[in-house]
This record gives C-alpha cells, sequence and structure tokens, in this order.
C-alpha cells in the first residue's frame, strides 16, 4: 500500500509524527523552506542588505543550513558568504573541507578557509594530545570555545553583519536540558536563536532552531546535499550526544515533547531568567593580551595559548 | 525473507528474516534504533518508517547522531 503526502497524494518519503503530517519529497523540502524562512522573520535574524557568513564544518547542519540560506538570499535581500575553520582534526578536516569547497562552488557561495594552525600556531588534535588540558575541560568545551573565538575573530575583521550557525531543535532542546541540570541557570538564560551584536560580540543567528535534526538529515537527503560520513572522532561519547539519545527516547514516546520544550522556555521561563540575572545590562570586557570581549582579564583562547606556551 | 542493510559510514549485512513482510519501524527497533533518530532510504528512495520491507529489498539507514 502506497503512503500518500498529505497535500498531493504522491508518494511519501516521511511521516512527521510532532505534526502529524505525511509529506512527498517535493512538500517536505517546501515545509522545511518555510519553517526556515519563518523562524529567520519570528525572531528578526536578517536585516536587508546584511551580509551574512554560515559557518560550514562539512556535516549535514550547516551543509543544509548554506543550502536552504542560498535559496533564500535574494527574497530575504541579504548576501551570503560561508567560512569553514580548519581545525586540524585528522581526519575529517581535510575531507571536510573538501565536501564544502564543492558544495560552495554548487550553490555560487563565496567561501573563507580560516586556518587554526597558520593563524594561531595549533590545532585540536594538539589539544587533544594534551592530557595535562584535557584535566581542565573536555577537548569538546575546548574545541566549541575555540570556534567561538575564531567566529567572532574571523567576523570583525571581515565587516560580518551576522554569523549564522547549524544549531537545530535538538542541540537547542540538549542545550536547555544541560545547563538545568548541572544548575548553571545564568548560562540557560543565554540560550536563544539570536545572539545581538554587543560588547564587541558579533551578532550569531540560529536559523535551524525551530528544525528538528532528523528533518536536517531528511533535506539533506533529499537535496543530495554532501556531508562528511564521519563524525568528529573526539565527540564519540560526549556528554551532550548522550542527552540528544535520552531526549530521544522521550521523543519516541511522546512526538512533539522537544519542540514543546524549547518553545516553552523560550515563551516562559527564559524571560523570568534573562530577567534575575539581568542580562540586557551584562557588559564584558577587553582581554589584556589579545583585546577581544572577555568575561575576565584574560579571555579563555588566551589562557589556552598560554598552556600551549604559545604567548 | 533476506534484506541488505547499510548503516551509512559503516557495515553492510544481509539479514535473513524469519518474516516475509515487516514494517521499517519494527525492524529498526529490532536493530537498536530508535525511529526518530534515523533517516531510512529503501532501495534509493527516502521512505517513512512505517512503510513495510520485503525480500530483497536493500536499506540504508543514517543515523542523525552517533552514539
Amino acid at each position: 500500500m502506497m503512503l500518500k503526502c498529505k497535500k498531493c497524494n504522491n508518494k511519501s518519503i516521511t511521516f512527521l509524527k510532532y505534526a502529524n503530517l505525511r509529506l512527498c519529497k517535493e512538500h517536505f523540502i517546501d515545509f522545511f523552506i518555510k519553517r526556515v524562512k519563518r523562524t529567520i522573520k519570528r525572531y528578526k535574524m536578517v536585516n536587508s542588505n546584511e551580509v551574512v557568513v554560515v559557518a560550514v564544518s562539512g556535516g549535514k547542519d550547516s551543509n543544509s543550513l548554506l543550502h536552504v540560506m542560498s535559496l533564500l538570499r535574494d527574497e530575504l535581500n541579504f548576501k551570503l558568504r560561508a567560512l569553514i575553520i580548519d581545525l586540524g582534526i585528522d581526519p575529517i578536516s581535510e575531507e571536510s573541507i573538501k565536501i564544502v569547497k564543492n558544495l560552495c562552488k554548487k550553490l555560487k557561495v563565496e567561501l573563507d578557509i580560516f586556518n587554526l594552525k597558520e593563524e594561531f600556531n595549533f590545532t585540536i588534535s594538539d589539544i587533544a594530545k594534551n592530557k595535562r588540558l584535557l584535566r581542565k575541560r573536555s577537548i569538546c568545551s575546548y574545541c566549541g570555545m575555540v570556534k567561538r573565538y575564531v567566529l567572532n575573530y574571523y567576523a570583525l575583521r571581515n565587516k560580518i553583519d551576522k554569523v549564522a550557525t547549524g544549531h537545530n531543535l535538538d542541540d537547542i532542546a540538549q542545550a536547555i536540558v544541560s545547563e538545568f541540570f548541572v544548575g548553571n541557570y545564568e548560562q540557560l538564560a543565554r540560550i536563544y536563536p539570536i545572539s545581538p551584536a554587543k560588547n564587541g560580540l558579533v551578532a550569531k543567528i540560529k536559523p535551524l532552531a525551530e528544525t528538528p535534526e532528523k528533518d536536517v538529515m531528511i533535506y539533506a537527503l533529499a537535496n543530495n546535499i554532501p556531508f562528511v560520513r564521519e563524525s568528529c572522532p573526539y565527540a564519540r561519547g560526549a556528554k551532550s550526544i548522550e542527552i540528544k539519545h535520552l531526549l530521544n527516547e522521550f521523543e519516541d514516546k511522546f512526538p512533539g515533547y522537544k519542540i514543546s520544550l524549547v518553545r516553552n522556555f523560550f515563551k516562559k521561563l527564559r524571560p523570568i531568567l534573562v530577567n534575575y540575572y539581568k542580562l540586557e545590562e551584562y557588559k564584558l570586557m577587553k582581554c589584556e593580551i589579545c583585546g577581544m570581549p572577555s568575561s575576565t582579564n584574560v579571555c579563555s583562547f588566551c589562557k589556552l595559548r598560554k598552556y600551549l606556551g604559545l604567548i | 525473507m533476506k534484506v541488505k542493510v547499510t548503516i551509512f559510514g559503516k557495515e553492510s549485512k544481509v539479514l535473513e528474516l524469519p518474516k516475509q513482510r515487516i514494517k521499517i519501524e519494527e525492524l529498526l527497533r529490532e536493530l537498536g534504533y530508535l525511529p526518530v533518530e534515523v533517516v531510512v532510504v529503501k532501495n534509493g528512495e527516502i521512505v517513512p518508517e512505517d512503510e513495510e520491507v520485503v525480500d530483497g529489498d536493500e536499506l540504508i539507514i543514517y543515523p542523525i547522531i552517533l552514539l
């Protein structure tokens, strides 16, 4: 028996349980693009004539984001660029760059490659080999911090208005639950689909914030968007992935719970936390070494470079 | 029936199942996957998990997260 699309009676490729919606390839793609557009408009992510850079990693999320943003750039009137950071992680960095280069060529998007080794003289693999450093923070925590620093550094240097990242609904649900469980409520209050340009930080947007991760995978496959086969070798067994899995077990029993968690957090709980922690008035210092925004005298990036004996 | 199953980026194997047809969702659970955590391509096309698998079908399972 053929399972038909709710909109056109063609063969369906997916049944979205959270929306009780069965769609064919064409209508799924249309549904996906409209949802991203709605997220961009709802959170006022992009203004006319702005320069938006998509931070791509070669994975399904950021590659799909770049694809959908390339389809929306004329309608929403923004200039689109892409950036990949060569983190020096063997063997995925090389493969990621190759995939992203081809994708950008196909989508006619200008690509910049930021080589961490050339610019700052270390790689993520150097951190992974340093046992002393890993006693302080996990490798994923260092990698995240390095990427945030580099994105800001690159965006300020290149006069970028918005940095778009491929964080999806599942990433946000995981971040909410993780921060909640460890009692880090000030950090919890910072989770949002947009962070405005403030205190020397470039504005960041997450246009996939309302899109479940599974839908991103369907979109990537339906559009033949290439992505890296291997996940990061250092991320295996990461706590964040375990929490995502636990949330998916919940979603499996109660479809729609992830969307409900994220929506209700943004609408009801986060405003209370923002007010309590006075985030609107929050000010950052300048790092004594590099001059970039920091919550302490010396930023985490410079502290890392110090530990590595580079400054 | 025999079904060829490939996990994206990993191994392929031919499964011999005692049934003549089985829903993809049921097969996924037997293999230890949550349907909400994978996308399945059957004979080259993306399919919903309530579609059935019959003898000779080829599946590729794309996990959305790698545990």
